[in-house]
């Protein structure tokens, strides 16, 4: 296994957001992780990118346990990436600066004041805004754009940190019909060849990316299996898909 | 010639600005007298150390209440060694020393001691800054604790009459220093000004530099969104110190050139109420941008000059309802709020040159 996340739970003062939970991802896999609204699914991001620490529990990657360990470290060491639920990107620079900031291999002090924008750097960076379809809008600041397209800068952003692993917390938030459309294939073809967690709550956009979907509720692990499994789960449409009529006719109709 | 019109062309008006303080301030020997240019000189000591604070406040975020203590110094570090030149200085033999004590020995070379003023208050603030940020103490947090360091700083000047000078400070330090030597022939106060001048467009080179360079871009993220630099596989506590301490030794050469300026070396210039002094310069100038903070620092000390004369004892009211005014109504500053002016006036400028196209507007460049 991969990542192996082992018994962890966490304890906000007396509320277990997360309670023994166990999940074992494959290199290269798309992962998704559904449930209701407190389900801990965030959470579980924040543990293994390192934002919170576990109260119990292991998280294993290629048999070495990171939790606990500083973000920049899981970052830089451990490459894993994270983006954020919401745009979080610097609103006080152009796009293809946000994208300079977040390249890999520039994260020490000496780096900082040697880097140079060369012509790889530039061509790897070019590449990167036609990946995320924000190539006219390279000399913009973030804050003229649209929320899909600072959805997707921050895609880029974790594309020019080229993490092993790729979280992604609720990616499609926000976003119209045809820009999730986009965003699930840039998944697809962008992150093909990582490791992709996924925390989504639009069922059209999980049938359209996952492989593998786990469903928690109130902090534990309910469900898990294929989409078609998971959507025909009764115990999952009842504590999950029936709060959305819509989505109930969906699931059904799968 | 083109190519220098069309750079003048686009030039943001805070770089105009600049330009025309460094041409103000090297023509006015020539057209002002001694005094004059004793008092412009210190001015312009100020401006570094406004300098100074701006990379650390303006482009980092990390407002420093306490920013005096390096410029304190530098200044008492060479003014301590300007007055034992002589053998030992008055402040010390009524203290009841008969030698120097050893610690003073090494100022006894005036290089070194020049030395140390930069060297000292970039050590004192990379350990100050080693245990504040690996600790993760932040905003408002940082900014109590760099007001609890000031306030120990003057504590400890004031209580250290025998080596310090105490409250009176330290005294008899010839303006110019008169007995100092460069190249075979005495320093005069017109050189120390042009030794200043020239200091202090170095200095703003070196920080428009770091502005521009990828630790200037870091530093500005850390400002802007620290949670997502760290995500991005940085450490901010090691960017935050190294900028900590850029800024202190900044602010310690200026404290270097402060001492000819003035005749004497005082907490008057490295305390609580200096410290307010330089955030209040910053606060009217603008952050972030350079201009704003040297603009900021000779305004506000030209005005307090001139202030003091009209009003006498009432100048720090009058000061002080100009300054509210200036937060509340252009609460970037006055720099600041020219450059978005202008880059208003530039958006709309191009939205009328292709009417009918979608304006895409340009990012506007990191120094705002």
């Amino acid at each position: 296994m991969y990542l192996e996340v082992k018994h962890l739970t966490v304890d906000f003062n007396g509320f277990l957001a997360v309670h023994d939970v166990s999940l074992g991802i494959e290199k290269g896999e798309t992962r998704v992780i559904i449930g209701p609204n407190g389900a801990g699914k965030t959470t579980i991001i924040d543990m293994i990118t390192g934002k919170t620490k576990p109260t119990q529990g292991e998280i294993l990657l290629n048999g070495v346990n990171i939790a606990g360990r500083e973000s920049y470290d899981i970052s830089n060491t451990y490459g894993i990436g994270r983006k954020f639920q919401g745009p979080n990107v610097f609103d006080e620079m152009s796009v293809y600066e946000n994208l300079e900031v977040a390249l890999s291999g520039h994260t020490s002090l000496w780096q900082a004041f040697t880097y140079r924008r060369t012509r790889a750097v530039d061509a790897r960076l070019e590449e990167i805004l036609s990946q995320i379809n924000l190539t006219e809008q390279r000399d913009m600041l973030p804050r003229f754009l649209s929320h899909g397209q600072r959805q997707w800068l921050e895609m880029g952003m974790i594309l020019a940190q080229n993490p092993a692993i790729i979280t992604l917390d609720e990616p499609a938030a926000g976003m119209t019909d045809d820009e999730t459309f986009k965003t699930g294939e840039m998944i697809k073809s962008v992150m093909k060849d990582k490791t992709v967690i996924v925390v989504e709550h639009d069922m059209d956009f999980i049938k359209q990316i996952a492989k593998t979907v786990t469903v928690l509720n109130q902090g534990e692990i309910l469900a898990e299996g294929t989409y078609e499994e998971v959507s025909h789960n009764a115990e999952v449409i009842r504590v999950y898909l029936k709060t959305d009529d819509t989505e109930e006719e969906e699931a059904g109709s799968v | 010639m083109k190519n220098i019109k069309s750079m003048l062309e686009n030039m943001t008006i805070d770089k105009y600005i600049a330009l025309f303080i460094f041409i103000g301030l090297l023509i006015l020997p020539l057209l002002s007298s001694r005094y004059s240019v004793q008092i412009f000189g210190k001015y312009i000591t100020y401006t570094i150390l406004a300098l100074g604070l701006d990379i650390l406040w303006g482009s980092t975020g990390l407002m420093n209440l306490g920013f005096a203590i390096f410029f304190g110094l530098g200044s008492y570090i060479f003014g301590i060694s300007m007055a034992i030149q002589k053998g030992l200085p008055a402040f010390m033999s009524f203290g009841g020393l008969t030698e120097l004590p050893w610690l003073y020995v090494p100022l006894q070379s005036p290089a070194v001691a020049a030395l140390l003023c930069v060297v000292i208050p970039g050590l004192v603030a990379l350990i100050l800054g080693y245990f504040v940020f690996t600790s993760k103490i932040k905003g408002v947090f940082y900014s109590i604790i760099t007001l609890a360091f000031v306030a120990l700083f003057e504590l400890f000047i004031t209580d250290q009459q025998i080596y310090t000078g105490g409250a009176s400070g330290v005294n008899g330090i010839p303006t110019g220093l008169m007995t100092l030597r460069l190249f075979g022939s005495k320093i005069s106060i017109f050189d120390w000004y042009y030794i200043a001048f020239a200091s202090l467009v170095v200095i703003y080179m070196f920080c428009l530099w770091l502005n521009h360079s990828r630790f200037g871009k870091i530093i500005h993220s850390i400002r802007d969104n620290e949670m997502r630099v760290q995500f991005l596989g940085y450490n901010p506590a090691v960017f935050k110190i190294a900028i900590f301490t850029i800024s202190a030794a900044i602010a310690g050469f200026a404290g270097l050139l402060y001492v000819p300026m003035s005749s004497f070396v005082s907490i008057e210039n490295s305390g609580v109420a200096f410290s307010t002094m330089i955030i209040i310069w910053l606060a009217v100038g603008g952050r972030g941008n350079l201009t704003g903070a040297m603009a900021g620092a000779l305004l506000v000390s030209f005005l307090q000059n001139i202030l003091s004369g009209y009003f006498g004892g009432m100048w720090q009211v009058v000061l002080g309802v100009g300054l509210i005014l200036i937060v509340m109504v252009l609460p970037k500053g006055l720099i600041g709020s020219l450059i978005d002016w202008q880059y208003m006036r530039r958006i709309h400028g191009r939205q009328h040159a292709k009417s009918g196209t979608d304006p895409v507007p340009p990012a506007q460049k990191v120094e705002v």
